[in-house]
């Protein structure tokens, strides 16, 4: 062997330079100080196996040390860069190859070769990115002085060519994830912001009625399918339950429009189905989303002098909802009529109801209805024998328990199909 | 709890200028394109008639509904005939129902008696 070492006390700028540019790059595979990985423990098993020697290391040439990535047959798992020969083999293009460690004048009086370790036979091949920069070596070692074969040398570059591999692999994987999960955080962030416009923050105070709002979300990167909201007006309390046709932000969009259009309706005097009415041709009439509808149950509630709630309902294709009585029986609630935001012809109707002190009316998107009654069944009957025995108690309660079928749905289900929300409102005994 | 529901088909028969689309399994968020894109291969020409069958449909919700007004409305621009096969008590049947949009529709003419 003619090539000397290399002396990493003594050198150039351009050296310098060369080796701050080395360093970037194994700092660049995020690889220092990692849990040991299958592949590339199986690569030094492989190296160890077919080139008949006890020890195979995959090593990263950091700024002051030698650190082991997959240590076979050591249970070393780094050694400084003094006296580590990777840090010199790692300056050379080609395969450094040491046959008798105790005559090469390289390595006779490396405290590797005269020390403990017992070092004969070393061979390595430098781990080359695509830009051209050694960050470290895969090299196989033996305490017997060994020769190397042209056959040896091409398995050992192979192995070192399958470490680049999978380096560059399981950077790319982890890279993309930050990606993925930086992009989830903004969906999330941009969905919460959202919500925020299309639901109350908090329900106004409503002498009288006793309100407990529910909103549940099954996908929170696709916002915007179901809103609630509840209004007090000259009129009296709004309470509206809604889903609009579709997800993301186009129905977002949609959400917004009929939930302010509404607000702005109740600004002046208004009636539920009169309200559906001009909210049916708002929409109609909106350019920026053709074809996007809603469902909307729309109520009024005023409080009698007794305690008595007045309620007035219209539904634009929103399932009924439904009044629970002292008795535990409940009532459909309102009439059907179209989808809102669809039919220009379409039209609503009032059917008025009395919640004497301590009933309730629950109202509720199909995505709860379909959670409580389990998937694709249809009807209420599962829902009507869950409120039931809840006659008289708190909204907060009768909210608790539609809450919880829910989660129990959501469970069985491994999540929610659809959002679901809901409003419970009972008149204050 | 139920499992996952039955896989959704479409299945095209054609008799001259009459289409009979049966849908199966469930129409939602997911499939409600796929029959959208079926419906639109199928109209040609004016005079051209289609019947949607949703009597096997095991599942249809608001999304699904979104793909039969999608159709209704395709095929009015093309002037094709038009008509669903929900008989009574079916979920696309109730679906409509809720949605209150039944009287919206034409039906089969075997079926309205």
């Amino acid at each position: 062997m003619t090539q000397t070492p290399l002396r990493p006390d003594v050198r150039s700028n351009h050296e310098d330079n060369r080796e701050d540019a080395r360093l970037a790059a194994v700092a660049r595979y995020e690889i220092l100080d990692t849990p040991a990985d299958a592949i590339f423990d199986d690569i030094t098993a492989l190296a160890a196996q077919l080139l008949h020697v006890p020890v195979a290391l995959i090593t990263l040439v950091d700024r002051d040390r030698i650190w082991f990535k997959s240590h076979h047959g050591t249970a070393a798992q780094q050694v400084d860069r003094e006296p580590g020969l990777c840090a010199t083999a790692v300056f050379q293009d080609e395969p450094w190859i040491v046959t008798d460690a105790l005559a090469d004048p390289r390595t006779r009086e490396n405290s590797l070769v005269t020390g403990e370790f017992g070092l004969r036979f070393y061979a390595g091949v430098p781990l080359r990115t695509h830009d051209g920069l050694n960050i470290g070596m895969l090299c196989v070692v033996d305490f017997v002085p060994r020769e190397l074969t042209e056959h040896g040398r091409s398995t050992l570059r192979r192995l070192a060519n399958l470490v680049m591999s999978a380096l560059e692999a399981s950077l790319i994987t982890r890279r993309r994830y930050e990606a993925e999960s930086e992009q989830r955080q903004h969906a999330e962030a941009v969905a919460t912001a959202l919500q925020r416009e299309l639901l109350p923050a908090t329900l106004p105070p409503t002498p009288g009625l006793d309100i407990e709002a529910r909103y549940h979300v099954a996908n929170c990167e696709q916002v915007g399918g179901d809103f609630y909201d509840v209004l007090d007006s000259d009129d009296g309390v709004a309470l509206v339950v809604g889903d609009v046709c579709g997800k993301g932000r186009e129905a977002a969009a949609v959400t917004a429009k009929a939930r302010w259009a509404l607000r702005t309706l109740m600004l002046r005097s208004w009636t539920p189905a009169g309200a559906l009415d001009d909210l049916n041709q708002v929409l109609v009439r909106g350019e920026t989303t053709p074809d996007r509808y809603c469902t909307v149950a729309l109520a009024r509630a005023r409080v009698e002098p007794g305690g008595e709630v007045a309620l007035t309902v219209s539904l634009g294709g929103h399932p009924r909802p439904l009044a629970l009585r002292a008795d535990g029986t409940l009532d459909h609630v309102g009439r059907t009529a179209p989808i809102v935001g669809y039919f220009p012809d379409a039209s609503f109707l009032d059917s008025d109801v009395t919640l004497a002190p301590g009933e309730s009316v629950i109202l509720f998107t199909d995505g709860m209805l379909e959670a409580v009654q389990g998937h694709g069944t249809g009807g209420d009957d599962a829902l009507v024998a869950l409120l039931a025995p809840l006659a008289g108690r708190p909204a907060a309660a009768l909210a608790d328990h539609l809450d919880n079928a829910l989660r129990h749905s959501a469970l069985c289900d491994g999540s929610l199909h659809d959002d679901a929300a809901y409003l419970v409102v009972r008149a204050a005994a | 709890m139920t499992g996952p529901g039955p896989v959704f088909r479409v299945a095209t028969a054609l008799d001259g200028d009459a289409a009979r689309v049966q849908v199966y399994g469930e129409l939602d968020i997911a499939t409600g394109p796929e029959l959208v894109a079926n419906v639109t291969q199928l109209l040609g020409d004016p005079g051209k008639r289609i019947v949607m069958d949703l009597l096997a449909a095991t599942f249809v919700d608001s999304s699904g509904l979104r793909a039969l007004l999608d159709c209704r409305r395709l095929a009015r621009e093309r002037g094709v005939e038009y008509r669903l096969a929900v008989g009574t008590d079916t979920p696309a049947a109730k679906l409509l129902d809720v949605a209150g949009v039944t009287a919206y529709f034409d039906y089969e003419v075997s079926e309205n008696v």
